[in-house]
């Protein structure tokens, strides 16, 4: 999901009732910062945050204003914040017993976290120096997205993902406490020959289950994945898996916490000697695992028998006349039924990207940059019952779309590639713990005949064991809408009025047919 | 925001609230009636707006006359502008019976030159009077709903006219172009406004500093409007105590608007779909506050655009200290009932549909409305939810639940109303016009809803 919040709102003070010359008003027109939405693991939203510089200060110091909006979209607080000129709000999080922003400045070579509590007060403040190669590599992984730096536990701390110059590229993870308990630090083997890197991806009040990527440069794409399972109150590994392109390759996807001590992983495998990012998979897994380590039980979906029993499989993984299937996310519901959430893609040739490639030739230059397109098409579900049986694949009409791709060789890879760039039609996933839902988004680039295209916000909603769609187009006559993740079960829509030129914000619920 | 283009907000205190008072009004809702939002006269309206603005930038000859013939011209726009916009209401009943206030108050007090008036009716359910000072008066229908009495009433007319008669709208102009044109300050707004650093602390120091200015003297303005607004009402046979009474009324608003239980689960518990509790489950907040955290915000109190409630009956306790029961007038109880039954088509009309609901829900339990009114409007109501939710407009027209709003019942509605979904609606909206079928067989409006509901309920 791209977790950007794409509104440029320039508040003004409101209490201030007679800013009436333009000087004063020039002086009280903020600039803001960033923006974005206080999300939880289930991409349920918290609040917003607004960071706007309010005042320049002496010896490069600005006085920043940190604006928060709760879930409804009503302001609780504005809190003053003095820095260095450069900083920004990298991250902000909230665990249910406080919040933490972690603001980065990056020419003063630092990310200081701060916390509030529920009473709004800042109850202390973390800087952690970085070093500039740690710097390179921060701004890449925030160029390739979903990048967990600040991970919050509910009802007892937060977790900071930190990089590491070591040998070559590290990682800890820094916990700090918000319920009384201990802090603590996990770190990769500073004396590591490979790139290592982590993402926090499910944590209870037991543990944090995170995955590990270890690759030797940056470029490589031989990665290998190894599953970590930490104490949460300790910091102490409890077990690592890993799957490395001669022993059990694997791309999870996904992970869920048992109540019995035991973790689940989800994903697609692989046959052993296949790289996970270049090559067709053999189907779908999951591996049920104990905090020793041990394998309780494992379930494999092969395309070639399972999938081919409900659909038209043309070769490994490929399905007839539609291509292949990328799957953004992977739902545990509370019957313990999983759904895999997909899109279909195929490479296709581009037309103007095959005359450039051309150009490109005659004149010297290299390849064929520009001459394949990914083209994505329909959403597809599968659901699996309780044992991982596949039971359904149901498939959810969407308008034909097309990222510009370079071409990578394989569409796995180039399709890997698209969706970190966020070229995919996927927005995110929400889920509805409470009500059994999940809500599954897109955008769908409508064609119909005799009409003019139209883009729409689709959601995909799983309620009572059924699937069904909802749609918000993002335009008429007068109007635009650009709709972004809200509270569970809603979706913020920023309305923005042509003929008034006004921008209108209000919270909609999503609607289940 | 112009200071000048705010009218005196004569017994309106700050908090911005939309209020209903439903405990003293004795009538009977009984069937649907729409206002009517177009003047009759409308070019002579027009007309007379123009002319009370050109006599108005004659006076202001010399001096920033340029400056404040740009504010009167945008004053006179947004006025007509808001007629068009259906902001005031033309009810023959409701003007009969200001001009009988009006005529006892223009009697008794022949010096009121009071050929340039024009009392206008603000469809807003906000409490409040204004004077223009170009003779343009406005009261909302939210007063009506609060006032008891013909002397409560006339009180802030008089209260109003007195900002009229000592030409504070003119003064507060004339001291807002003066003040930010005087060289003293222009060269301190220049001075804060250059500053290479620490800009927005200096610029909001001179902010407070000048707002604190303008805010004494409006402070000053309605203790003056309350003095001479009291001597005016003297002269007339209202009973002086009213101006006590109505100020204590307003200060505690705060405490009794929405103050009364809907008792929402009694309307739509069903035999075979009961009421879920959910429905009214409240959101978790970022922060456990009573108030906005806010680091910026300038102080409350020095900001406060009239003097504290208490300090103003005081002052008027200096000349009249009893305060007899006074009790309202035939008059003023159709008033009061055409108000409160009209105000629910015009919160329907502007899709408030929380503020219409609480409304319905609060009248039927003090049986204050008939039942076929009732019925009708609670469909109607359940309707326009669902179709506001089916097209994602929902959340455009119904404010969601603020953690610092003390509307407690209002709130409840509203979580009600933003809760629900679709299925339940349906089921809702079949389940309450199963309920009232029988007794509402002849009716045709519920006939159609029902017909709509029964069609979402294959």
């Amino acid at each position: 999901m791209k977790n950007k919040f794409l509104l440029a709102l320039l508040l003004m003070l409101t209490t201030q009732m007679y800013c009436q010359t333009s000087k004063i008003n020039e002086v009280n027109t903020f600039v803001l910062r960033n923006s974005g939405a206080i999300l939880d693991k289930n991409k349920d939203v918290d609040g917003y945050y607004f960071f706007y510089m309010m005042d320049k200060l002496k010896k490069g110091k600005r006085e920043f204003a940190i604006q928060l909006l709760d879930k409804n979209l009503v302001e609780v607080a504005k809190k003053t914040y003095i820095d260095d000129k450069n900083t920004f709000l990298m991250k902000s999080s909230f665990n249910n017993q406080g919040m933490m922003f972690a603001m980065a400045n990056f020419s003063k070579e630092k990310i200081t976290l701060l916390s509030y509590d529920k009473q709004a007060n800042l109850t202390g403040t973390h800087e952690i120096p970085l070093e500039s190669k740690e710097i390179k590599y921060y701004q890449l992984q925030q160029a390739s997205g979903d990048f967990n730096v600040l991970f919050p536990v509910e009802d007892k701390g937060f977790i900071f993902n930190k990089l590491e110059d070591n040998k070559k590229i590290g990682y800890s993870l820094k916990y700090y406490p918000t319920d009384g308990g201990k802090a603590w630090t996990y770190s990769s083997p500073e004396k590591s020959k490979e790139i290592l890197s982590i993402n926090p991806i499910e944590v209870n009040k037991d543990v944090v289950v995170a995955l590990e990527f270890s690759r030797p440069n940056l470029l490589s794409r031989k990665v290998t994945i190894t599953t970590i399972v930490i104490d949460v109150n300790t910091g102490k590994l409890l077990f690592e898996r890993e799957y490395s392109k001669s022993n059990n390759p694997r791309l999870i996807t996904n992970a869920f916490l048992n109540n019995d001590n035991s973790v689940v992983f989800m994903g697609e495998y692989f046959k052993n000697g296949d790289n996970i990012f270049d090559d067709r998979s053999l189907g779908l897994f999951t591996e049920i695992i104990d905090f020793s380590g041990k394998t309780i039980k494992e379930n494999l979906i092969t395309w070639k028998d399972d999938v081919a029993k409900l659909m038209k499989v043309k070769e490994v993984s490929k399905i007839k006349d539609k291509g292949y299937i990328y799957f953004h996310d992977i739902v545990r519901t509370n019957t313990n039924e999983y759904y895999a959430i997909g899109e279909y893609y195929k490479k296709t040739i581009s037309a103007g990207g095959t005359a450039l490639a051309v150009l490109g030739a005659m004149g010297g230059g290299v390849g064929n940059v520009g001459a394949t397109n990914l083209t994505i098409t329909d959403a597809v579900i599968f659901k699996f019952d309780s044992e991982f049986q596949l039971k359904s694949i149901k498939e959810f009409d969407k308008g034909k779309s097309k990222a510009p791709s370079y071409d990578f060789g394989s569409p796995q890879l180039s399709a890997h590639t698209m969706s970190a760039l966020g070229y995919f039609d996927y927005e995110y996933t929400q889920i509805d713990k409470q009500n059994d839902r999940f809500y599954a988004c897109f955008i769908d680039y409508e064609r119909l005949k005799g009409e003019k295209n139209k883009s729409a916000f689709k959601t995909i909603i799983y309620d009572e064991g059924e699937l069904t769609e909802d749609k918000i187009y993002l335009s008429n006559k007068d109007k635009t809408f650009k709709v972004l993740p809200g509270k569970v079960g809603n979706v913020l829509l920023v309305e923005y009025d042509k003929k008034k030129k006004e921008i209108n914000l209000h919270l909609e619920k999503l609607n289940i047919k | 925001m112009h200071f000048t283009n705010q009218p005196h907000e004569a017994l309106y205190y700050q908090k911005f609230i939309i209020i209903f008072l439903l405990f003293n009004c004795f009538f009977c809702y009984s069937q649907k009636r729409n206002f009517d939002y177009s003047p009759r006269n409308n070019d002579s309206i027009e007309s007379y707006i123009k002319a009370i603005s050109q006599k108005k930038i004659q006076k202001f000859q010399g001096r920033h006359q340029k400056e404040i013939t740009q504010i009167i011209e945008e004053r006179r726009v947004d006025f007509l502008k808001s007629i068009k916009d259906s902001t005031y209401i033309f009810d023959k009943k409701i003007n009969s019976y200001l001009n009988s206030i009006l005529r006892q108050i223009y009697i008794s007090n022949p010096q009121i030159d009071k050929k340039d008036f024009y009392f206008f009716i603000n469809k807003s359910p906000i409490p409040n009077a204004a004077c223009y000072g170009n003779g343009i008066f406005t009261i909302n229908l939210g007063l009506f709903n609060i006032i008891e009495s013909d002397d409560e009433l006339a009180f802030i007319i008089c209260h109003e006219i007195a900002h009229y008669i000592l030409e504070h709208n003119d003064k507060s102009l004339l001291g807002y172009v003066e003040t930010y044109n005087s060289k003293e300050n222009k060269k301190k707004i220049n001075k804060a406004s250059n500053n290479r650093y620490g800009r927005r602390q200096a610029v909001s120091a001179l902010v407070k500093d000048l707002s604190y200015n303008f805010l004494r003297r409006s402070r000053t303005a309605e203790t003056q409007a309350d003095s001479l607004g009291f001597v005016l009402l003297s002269k007339t046979k209202f009973n002086k105590s009213a101006g006590i009474k109505a100020l204590k009324k307003l200060d505690m608003s705060n405490e009794i608007f929405f103050a009364t239980d809907t008792q929402i689960r009694k309307h739509f518990d069903f035999e075979t779909y009961p009421f879920k509790e959910v429905w009214l489950n409240k959101d978790e907040t970022l922060f456990d506050l009573k108030e906005k955290a806010d680091d910026f915000a300038l102080d409350k109190d020095s900001l406060k655009t009239h003097p504290d409630m208490p300090i103003r009956v005081k002052e008027l306790e200096k000349f009249y200290s009893t305060e007899n029961a006074i009790s309202p007038s035939l008059d003023l109880k159709e008033i009061k009932n055409i108000v409160a039954e009209r105000s629910i088509d015009i919160f329907i009309d502007i899709s408030r549909i929380d503020l219409a609901l609480y409304q319905v829900l609060t009248l039927h339990n003090n049986n204050q409305i008939e039942e076929t009114a009732y019925c009708n409007t609670v469909v109607d109501i359940l309707k326009k939810t669902y179709d506001l939710k089916s097209s994602h407009r929902f959340g455009k027209y119904v404010s969601p639940v603020s953690p610092f709003s003390d509307e407690k019942y209002l709130n409840e509605v509203r979580t009600f109303l933003h809760n629900i979904e679709l299925k339940n609606i349906r089921k809702i909206g079949l389940q309450f016009c199963m309920k009232y079928e029988k007794q509402m067989a002849q009716n045709p409006d519920f006939i159609k809803t029902t017909a709509f509901f029964y069609k979402l309920n294959p």
